[in-house]
């Protein structure tokens, strides 16, 4: 790969690992809460056996979910993430294990938009999406002033050639 | 170019108040006849209640016909509606990708059609529908329609295409295919459709048994069976009205083919009892997909359909679908024929050794986890997971050999599946995104996946897995020289 062009190179702020750490962190606390009340439900009507087991089952497999996705995984999203915008293409670059690469021309873009969560808001960083005719890309976690460049940049270039 | 706002035909009225009969059909009966003239108080509330109900319908049937009003100007559709809260809609000519007409046996006799203009827009507000018309209307709508076309339209990758059809007139339509007699024979017995007998013949059974004690027939049908003669004249009989129904009905469903075009557009007209048609301008196909299935490989036969951006109708009617029983050679023609713009290449690279092992090697979680189930359920049951085994790598080494790919200037052709193989050919400049994807075995090997996004209803995507990576690197690299072209055009 890349033998004739430049592969992206930007890559998104490092405190992206902390937003997907709280995130990831509340979402399984509250999976893990649910499936407490559960077992405890179960307990104490005494349903039939095997409800307990499943139970408990997932209970093991939301821990170790959560292991994975609170302390692992936020780092090599954040490490492997690249994304690169210039006049005519919108490159992205993600994965660790297995790597995806995206190719998008400006011509095809129809909107941008920048979204922030009370998270995000914390550490004043955007997540920058692009809609084209058929879906659309996230950039996640881009600082307050990249982003805004980023978008306007992005809604400059996406106007100039238009086509059906 | 002003012209009067036009209303739908007046039948919009009766067939809405046959819908809505329809629908209610089950209400009625149970208000109004199997409990008139009941004495029970809720009854008569219902009664009434739904007699309100009925009126208001056909009112606002009535008015609804009244206020929809429709306008071509501008070169865009204008459609008004409403009563009291008023819509207005407008939709621009250029902005449609493809134009139905749907004609059933209804329409027919009173000469009337229902005709459909499909934007790329998502949601409902994609289709522009006038569900009743006069063929006359119908005709002239469309003449609009391909009149406002010659607007100029800015294409990216070949403006060359562009510029020959200005030069030439757009009237003179050519027909390149209606079926012969043999075409239709062969459709008959390559869709099986002499098979439909069966469950009609079932359902037939099952309501003779009602009337007639069938099982009680018995003694007497045995004793009419040990005759072999009889036998044979039955069975021979049975085949020859099944072969007889396939026939009439595959003629009923595809017997009045007829793929045309001119320099601007393509058409496709079909259906004998219903009618449908289909059309669309040839640089507004995204794509060209060429499917196989398993007997139509072993007999050589193929199916053409044009991917449009717009959505193409129900999905059964396979409106952009050219003859579906086309030999592969002259599917090969003909889509050469119809889009001069496209290019075939019928030789393709296949894939490597490599990517040969890959698949081998690739674990089945399917399979392990069925193998899991059976080994913790039910161990006798092993034979299953063997089974399961086999055909897995079947389908895997037929999905090997059938894959092809390759980039031919600016066209980039993809082929793959087990059973029922798919070629897809389509342009670089309506390619929407490309993707490419590497796993950790397929970095092990030196291989990749490349995937093509285009254009349609939902959105088109077209993989192949396991490439070599030099070759997503090209295929990566031609993607990007889409722009480098273009510019070069532009300072022309």
């Amino acid at each position: 790969m890349y033998s004739k062009i430049e592969p992206p190179t930007k890559k998104i702020s490092k405190e992206s690992v902390k937003v997907w750490r709280m995130t990831e962190a509340i979402t399984n606390l509250i999976i893990l809460a649910v499936l407490g009340i559960l077992l405890f439900v179960d307990d104490y009507f005494t349903w039939k056996e095997w409800i307990g087991w499943i139970l408990n089952g997932l209970i093991v497999l939301s821990c170790f979910n959560a292991i994975w996705s609170i302390f692992i995984e936020p780092i090599l999203l954040q490490k492997y993430w690249r994304y690169d915008v210039n006049e005519e293409f919108i490159q992205t670059k993600r994965g660790a294990w297995s790597e995806k690469h995206e190719l998008i021309p400006m011509t095809k873009v129809q909107s941008v938009k920048l979204n922030q969560g009370p998270f995000l808001r914390k550490y004043n960083l955007y997540s920058l999406s692009v809609g084209t005719m058929g879906d659309s890309h996230d950039i996640p976690a881009i600082p307050e002033k990249e982003a805004y460049e980023l978008r306007d940049k992005i809604a400059h270039f996406a106007k100039i050639k238009e086509v059906d | 170019m002003e012209e009067q706002a036009k209303r739908l035909h007046p039948f919009k009225i009766p067939f809405e108040f046959w819908k809505l009969l329809k629908g209610n059909v089950f209400f009625i009966i149970m208000l109004y006849v199997l409990n008139f003239g009941s004495e029970k108080m809720y009854m008569k509330v219902l009664q009434i209640g739904f007699l309100v109900y009925l009126i208001w319908k056909v009112i606002s049937v009535i008015l609804k016909w009244y206020t929809y009003k429709y306008q071509i100007k501008e070169s865009a559709i204008h459609i008004t509606s409403g009563l009291i809260s008023k819509s207005y809609r407008t939709v621009p000519l250029h902005k449609v990708q493809n134009v139905q007409q749907r004609t059933t046996l209804f329409h027919k006799i009173f000469r009337l059609t229902s005709l459909t203009f499909e934007t790329g827009m998502t949601g409902d507000q994609g289709t522009v529908l006038f569900e009743m018309i006069s063929r006359k209307e119908a005709e002239r709508l469309e003449g609009e329609y391909a009149s406002k076309q010659e607007l100029p339209v800015i294409e990216v990758d070949s403006p060359e295409e562009r510029i020959a059809e200005d030069i030439q007139p757009t009237s003179e339509k050519t027909i390149h295919f209606t079926p012969s007699k043999q075409d239709v024979l062969k459709a008959s017995f390559t869709s099986l459709s002499f098979l439909a007998l069966i469950p009609i013949l079932a359902t037939l059974y099952n309501t003779l048994d009602d009337f007639i004690d069938l099982e009680n027939a018995e003694g007497f049908l045995a004793r009419l069976l040990d005759t072999w003669w009889i036998i044979t004249i039955v069975i021979a009989g049975l085949i020859c009205v099944a072969v007889a129904f396939g026939i009439v009905s595959t003629f009923v469903k595809y017997g009045k083919y007829e793929i045309s075009s001119d320099h601007e557009r393509i058409y496709i007209k079909k259906g004998v009892l219903d009618e449908s048609a289909f059309s669309i301008q040839k640089e507004k196909v995204q794509a060209v997909e060429i499917t196989q299935s398993i007997i139509k490989r072993l007999l050589g036969l193929a199916e053409v359909k044009l991917i449009s951006a717009g959505s193409t109708g129900d999905e059964d009617l396979e409106t952009n679908t050219l003859y579906p029983f086309l030999s592969i050679e002259r599917a090969y023609g003909m889509v050469e024929e119809i889009l001069p713009a496209y290019k075939v290449e019928r030789s393709m690279k296949s894939l490597s050794k490599q990517a040969f092992k890959i698949r081998m090697l690739r674990p089945s979680f399917f399979w392990i986890l069925t193998t899991l189930a059976i080994y913790y359920f039910k161990p006798s049951l092993w034979y299953i997971s063997l089974i399961l085994f086999v055909l897995i790598y079947t389908l895997r080494i037929m999905d090997y050999k059938n894959s092809r790919y390759l980039l031919n200037d600016e066209f980039i052709q993809f082929k793959s599946g087990s059973l029922e193989t798919s070629l897809f050919i389509t342009k670089r400049s309506k390619v929407i995104q490309i993707e490419v994807e590497r796993s950790r075995l397929q970095k092990f090997f030196g291989l990749a996946t490349i995937e093509t996004i285009n254009r349609s209803k939902p959105v088109h995507h077209t993989k192949l897995q396991d490439v070599s990576v030099n070759y997503a690197d090209e295929f990566y690299t031609w993607y990007m020289d889409r722009t480098k072209i273009s510019k070069s055009n532009s300072n022309q």
